[in-house]
């Protein structure tokens, strides 16, 4: 009898086992859901800064030293050239020093940024994230000096293609917004 | 008889205890590990932030640079110049509107944007009548620490 009572566990023992489990399950969860999260967020981030200071990058660069003219459209004629007053207007087209055509723009049906000229094609960012807002503007503040270029956009964490998520942590928008001088004058 | 079986079949307080504290060791260390991988990760965040903080207010100045040399000039000057940066630099229209000043010791973000624990701030110093060298400073405090993001740049008329 004595023995059979030392080879099963006791009522209390087994509460006492079962209470300490459920202190320690809900902290450990709670720990890892903590650092899931965290780590969510600081992938989105670093992906939205990524992409954004990508396209950024590129688009200066390539107005900087490419574009020698700003077009409302194309062909590129003199009769559609725009920004040659201190009035802002849309930033369509440029042309470059060999006389080819560039531009920058978001495909219809689509979220991304895309850079296309005479030779070819190319996404800037990929459907991780969201472009919002995205406008090229530029204007001449004096008759004797080269063109601004005005160059703006939001770029948000594709939640579900949506920029807003129920979840706090999932929401990261960045704001761009630059300007550039063109290095030749156009008269 | 009955009595030694008793024994060999139960635990002794020392095996006990023995385990006890290895185990509670183990508990100890992984949660320090996980606070302190949660905290660089908190931190790091932070880092990502600022660093955005930064490059969007550097990337402000070199536009005014642009669009207007003189003005842009005349905001700095040979021992160099601090200005508080803690609005949206969308909302600051323009540079002439610019008043030099630090932003003291608050810490409170930058405006409309969480989390509130950043200031940001701009030094100008001329150099020759070409040249401003820049340096944007981000700082915040975390957990009794401080941290900072700078970033220099020059800016010339020429380029």
């Amino acid at each position: 009898m004595g023995i059979r009572k030392f080879l099963s566990f006791t009522l209390i023992e087994i509460m006492v086992v079962i209470g300490v489990i459920g202190l320690v399950l809900p902290a450990l969860f709670t720990i890892i859901f903590a650092i899931l999260q965290q780590q969510t967020k600081i992938i989105r981030i670093q992906e939205v800064k990524r992409q954004g200071d990508f396209v950024l990058g590129v688009i200066k660069t390539e107005i900087k030293n490419s574009a020698i003219s700003i077009h409302s459209g194309l062909p590129l004629t003199d009769l559609n050239k725009v920004c040659q007053t201190m009035f802002v207007e849309e930033a369509a087209c440029f042309k470059d020093r060999n006389g080819n055509w560039f531009r920058f723009y978001i495909p219809s049906g689509t979220t991304r940024i895309a850079s296309i000229s005479a030779s070819g094609f190319s996404d800037l960012t990929n459907d991780k994230v969201i472009i919002n807002d995205f406008s090229i503007n530029c204007y001449k503040p004096g008759d004797y000096s080269p063109a601004i270029v005005d160059i703006k956009y939001k770029i948000c964490y594709n939640n579900g293609d949506s920029c807003s998520s129920s979840r706090p942590e999932e929401n990261m928008t960045i704001t761009y917004q630059t300007k550039i001088k063109l290095r030749v004058i156009d008269f | 008889m009955d009595n030694s079986i008793k024994k060999q079949q139960a635990f002794s307080l020392i095996e006990v205890l023995v385990f006890v504290s290895i185990l509670s060791m183990f508990f100890v260390l992984a949660a320090a590990v996980v606070t302190f991988s949660l905290r660089d990760m908190k931190i790091n965040e932070h880092k990502i932030i600022a660093t955005q903080y930064a490059d969007e207010l550097m990337e402000w100045l070199r536009s005014q640079k642009e669009v207007d040399w003189e003005t842009f000039y005349t905001k700095a000057d040979i021992n160099g110049l601090v200005y508080c940066f803690n609005e949206q630099v969308t909302s600051v229209t323009n540079i002439t509107d610019l008043i030099s000043g630090d932003c003291g010791a608050v810490y409170d973000g930058i405006e409309g944007q969480s989390p509130e624990i950043f200031k940001r701030e701009a030094t100008l110093t001329t150099e020759g009548l070409d040249q401003v060298n820049v340096l944007v400073e981000v700082e915040w405090k975390e957990l009794g620490n401080s941290y900072k993001v700078p970033i220099k740049s020059v800016l010339t008329l020429w380029e």
